[in-house]
């Protein structure tokens, strides 16, 4: 189980960077998460799921971008069909979401927070438009 | 909207430094706007969070997972 002193830390973060835009799911559950609501320099507005194992911090969260959905390649290929591509920085999709790559297991470490999970998304949301405009793959924007 | 702010300009400095090039500016997320912005200090964004750091440490490499 997630120790709660844990997550009251985590809320703090989180209302400092993303105040009023993220509301954390099932805590106390088997499936805890926490939803935030992102928007990219263009202005187009973007949903993550931060899904939190319940040994978190210990072990990474997956990814999710649940909103919009579909979301497409500039080859207008559905990024769901993609599944795991490491020049989209995507895994297998999960529950019907596009899974997104963050934190190498390498780098990861009980003292990275949720908010730098969704930092990791938000630059990935920022390639992803990149690769919208360009064309070029979201690892042209961003490296393993 | 501010050059430093244009989808394109941040696009291009995350690309810039995924290829190791050193442009001496930094990406720092305002939490007051949710946008990225490059900037050649800190100071210019108050509040902001440097990011060049964790856009360097890259992204899992799908095929370890």
């Amino acid at each position: 189980m997630i120790e709660i002193k844990r997550l009251r830390m985590e809320e703090q973060i989180l209302e400092m960077q993303f105040p009023n835009r993220y509301v954390f799911v099932g805590i106390g559950t088997e499936s805890p998460y926490v939803d935030v609501g992102l928007r990219s320099n263009a202005g187009n507005a973007y949903r993550i799921r931060i899904m939190l194992p319940l040994d978190y911090p210990n072990s990474l969260p997956k990814v999710l971008l649940t909103y919009p959905q579909p979301l497409y390649t500039s080859d207008a290929q559905n990024l769901l069909d993609v599944g795991v591509s490491h020049a989209m920085h995507t895994l297998s999709p999960e529950s019907g979401f596009i899974q997104l790559c963050h934190y190498k297991q390498d780098n990861w470490h009980p003292n990275v927070t949720i908010y730098k999970v969704a930092l990791k998304a938000r630059i990935w949301i920022e390639a992803y438009e990149g690769h919208k405009r360009t064309g070029q793959p979201i690892d042209h924007f961003v490296h393993s | 909207m501010d050059n430093n702010k244009i989808p394109k300009v941040v696009q291009e400095e995350l690309s810039l430094l995924n290829n190791q090039v050193q442009t001496g500016n930094e990406i720092i997320f305002d939490p007051r706007s949710g946008e990225l912005v490059v900037a050649s200090n800190k100071e210019s964004v108050p509040d902001g969070t440097v990011i060049t750091q964790i856009a360097e440490d890259g992204f899992a490499n799908n095929l370890r997972l």
